[in-house]
Formats: C-alpha cells, sequence, structure tokens
C-alpha cells in the first residue's frame, strides 16, 4: 500500500461521520442506539441483565452501532434491560430507570431484540409502566418553554397503549397510541397547536386506535412543537409512567431547540439513510 | 401474579422496595437501579398510604422478611381499598 492509499485508508475510519457532526446545531437531548457524534465518547446504555442483576455500560462498536457483542456477553443468556440511555448532545442530560419493572427491555432470552434488523428498546416486552425519566436537575437539561423539534424512531407494537412522552406529568403529554380505543384525543390539550410529521409527510391521525395501528411497524415521527411546563412539577420522559401504559419501542429520540422547519427534511432523510424506514 | 402490600406513606413504601431489591444485587455503588417494584399511591388526596405492587410474573426476587406481617391486598382489594394502581380502565388519559 502507499503511502497515500495508506492515509486515505486511515482518515476513511478517523474521519467517519454521524448524524450529529452534521445537524448538530441547536441539539439539547440526543438519544441513540447508534453512535451520533464523532465528538462524543461515552456509551449507549446502561443495561442491566435478570440473572444477578449486574449493570453494565454498553458502547458502540467500530462501525459506530451498537455492540452487540458486549451486550451479549453481559446478559449471556438472560433478559437485559436497559437502566440508562446516554445523552449524546454533550450536554449529559441521561434518562434513567431505577425501578426494574419498569426498565424496557432490549434482550430476551439471550437474543438482542431488532427492528428492521437494528437494535430496539421495547417498552412493554415484559415490563408494565415502562418509561425512561431525564436525570434531575432536568432543566439544566431542558429550559421549559419554548419551540422544540422532536425526532424518533419508534413504533407502538406491543399490545397495549403507548406514549412517546410526557411532560410535567399526568397532566402534558404527546401521542398517545391505544390499540382499540376510537377516543380522539391523543394528546394534552396544551400541546392542540403542535404539528406532526410521519415518515416526512405531515399526519394527523384521527384517533388513539389509529395513531396505534399506523406506528406498529417502524416510523419516525417528528414533533414541531412547544413546551409548556409550568409549576414544580417539571418532568420530562419517554413514556408515561401511569395507568399500565408503557413508552413506546425506541431506537432513537433527538430533541432540537428552536425551529427546524428549513431543515427538518434533511434531518428526516439522514435518518432513514441509516434506519430505511421509509 | 399481583399482591399489594400497604405501608403508611411513600417512603416507607419505597424503602421496602428498594430492602427487596438490595437482597437480589449487587452493592448499591455498582448500579444505577435501586427497586425491585412499582410503588402506587392511595387516591385520596390526604390520605398518604402507599401500597407496593409485588410481582413476579415479570421476575422474580427473593423477598425475605421484608413484607412479613404487612398488609397485602389482592389488586382488586387494592382498589377497592382506594388504592391507584394503575387500573387502565380508570385512568382518564383526557386530562
Amino acid at each position: 500500500m502507499s503511502m497515500i492509499s495508506a492515509f486515505f485508508s486511515t482518515t476513511a475510519v478517523a474521519g467517519q461521520t454521524f448524524l450529529l457532526d452534521q445537524f448538530g446545531d441547536n441539539i439539547i437531548l440526543a438519544y441513540s442506539l447508534r453512535k451520533l457524534s464523532s465528538t462524543y465518547t461515552g456509551d449507549a446504555i446502561r443495561v442491566r441483565e435478570s440473572s444477578g442483576n449486574t449493570e453494565a455500560d454498553i458502547g458502540f462498536d467500530s462501525n459506530g452501532n451498537l455492540d452487540e457483542s458486549a451486550l451479549l456477553s453481559h446478559v449471556g443468556s438472560n433478559n437485559g434491560f436497559i437502566v440508562t440511555w446516554y445523552d449524546q448532545s454533550g450536554n449529559g442530560g441521561n434518562l434513567e430507570q431505577a425501578t426494574t419493572s419498569k426498565q424496557p427491555q432490549i434482550v430476551s432470552s439471550g437474543a438482542v431484540l431488532k427492528r428492521n434488523g437494528k437494535p430496539v428498546m421495547e417498552g412493554e416486552k415484559l415490563s408494565t409502566e415502562s418509561h425512561l425519566d431525564l436525570i434531575s436537575p432536568k432543566s439544566t437539561y431542558i429550559p421549559a418553554t419554548g419551540q422544540y423539534f422532536f425526532f424518533s424512531v419508534c413504533n407502538t407494537a406491543s399490545s397495549r397503549g403507548h406514549l412517546l412522552y410526557a411532560e410535567n406529568q399526568p397532566n402534558r403529554w404527546q401521542l398517545g397510541a391505544v390499540n382499540g380505543d376510537t377516543s380522539t384525543v391523543i394528546r394534552s390539550t396544551n400541546y392542540n397547536t403542535d404539528t406532526y410529521r410521519r415518515n416526512g409527510v405531515a399526519y394527523s391521525p384521527a384517533n388513539r386506535d389509529i395513531l396505534y395501528d399506523d406506528n406498529t411497524s417502524q416510523t419516525l415521527i417528528t414533533v414541531d412543537g412547544n413546551l409548556r411546563i409550568g409549576g414544580d412539577a417539571f418532568d420530562f420522559r419517554l413514556g408515561y409512567g401511569f395507568g399500565s401504559r408503557d413508552m413506546w419501542d425506541m431506537q432513537e429520540f433527538l430533541v432540537y431547540q428552536g425551529d427546524k422547519s428549513s431543515i427538518q427534511s434533511d434531518i428526516e432523510t439522514a435518518i432513514n439513510n441509516h434506519y430505511s424506514i421509509f | 401474579m399481583h399482591l399489594y402490600y400497604e405501608y403508611p406513606n411513600s417512603g416507607s413504601a419505597l424503602t421496602a422496595s428498594a430492602d427487596v431489591y438490595d437482597l437480589n444485587a449487587p452493592p448499591r455503588d455498582q448500579r444505577v437501579s435501586l427497586y425491585a417494584y412499582s410503588v402506587y399511591p392511595h387516591t385520596g388526596s390526604t390520605d398518604p398510604r402507599c401500597v407496593v405492587q409485588y410481582e413476579d410474573d415479570i421476575q422474580s426476587f427473593v423477598t425475605g422478611s421484608v413484607f412479613n406481617g404487612v398488609t397485602s391486598y389482592t389488586e382488586a382489594e387494592a382498589i377497592a381499598a382506594g388504592f391507584d394502581v394503575g387500573d387502565e380502565e380508570s385512568e382518564d388519559l383526557a386530562r
């Protein structure tokens, strides 16, 4: 190999680009089961195995995907549950769940759970009322008001009701998908002005059942919305955590502060290039 | 199977849930997980009582003597006693 070809071979690996390398402006929270930034040096998730209940941090392989070998080495033939979903934005706003019965699952009997061939955490594989909470003090990581864009790679595949996220619980929540429930209330009234896109197209589900049915396959949901968190009950979580409703199955969840309408299609395309959803 | 153990307040209920998990996990400085079971409040706004939801269909934990002598309810009994144990039908998603 010549010195020139050796140089480019090396830089091809060292110069690998990730989603936030291109779309990192104004990102405030970034969770994924893949590496999102070349500058992020932490792990993807912390996982509890169900035999001895030991926990281990799981990072990425050389391609920036979840290190499945390390994951299965830790979990073995048991079940594996998400304890922490690390924030890759650089702001340190990790999501955690300290109660074992509410932790979403990522390994079932020694097999990594997957959607479209990629690892996924399932909200209701074995858990009830699963959810992941932003660590405290929450206001450090997400201000209470203002415009935000959310991008989420997710699905509603489990059989019971699900919610994508909730704030200031139990009064402020978004996207309540409930199989067989024709209620037209899919979000708190606080968020009636928010707009949704599904797989890059404007989306207005008519009721909870349709929202559930539309998204049993892997989906990219984009929300253009505003936070209006008031009082002292500031909360932010993936999932709901009340009334036997679990978090959606998730692969990625991004929060941008401010208006991203001019580049939302570009971000959606970049996400889809990895997940091949639509 | 779900059983519900009654405690006088949320603090004592969480302590019981943590005590069970301590019997089944490595030392606390080696983990983030703290609680074995969920805790549910009473629906009465001034009633501080809570119940710990014991369940062995997700994962079986050794409980030792943690629940010895503690009043227990079935799910129907817990609901009848006024505890908000996450009954799906009673939840008001429109709030």
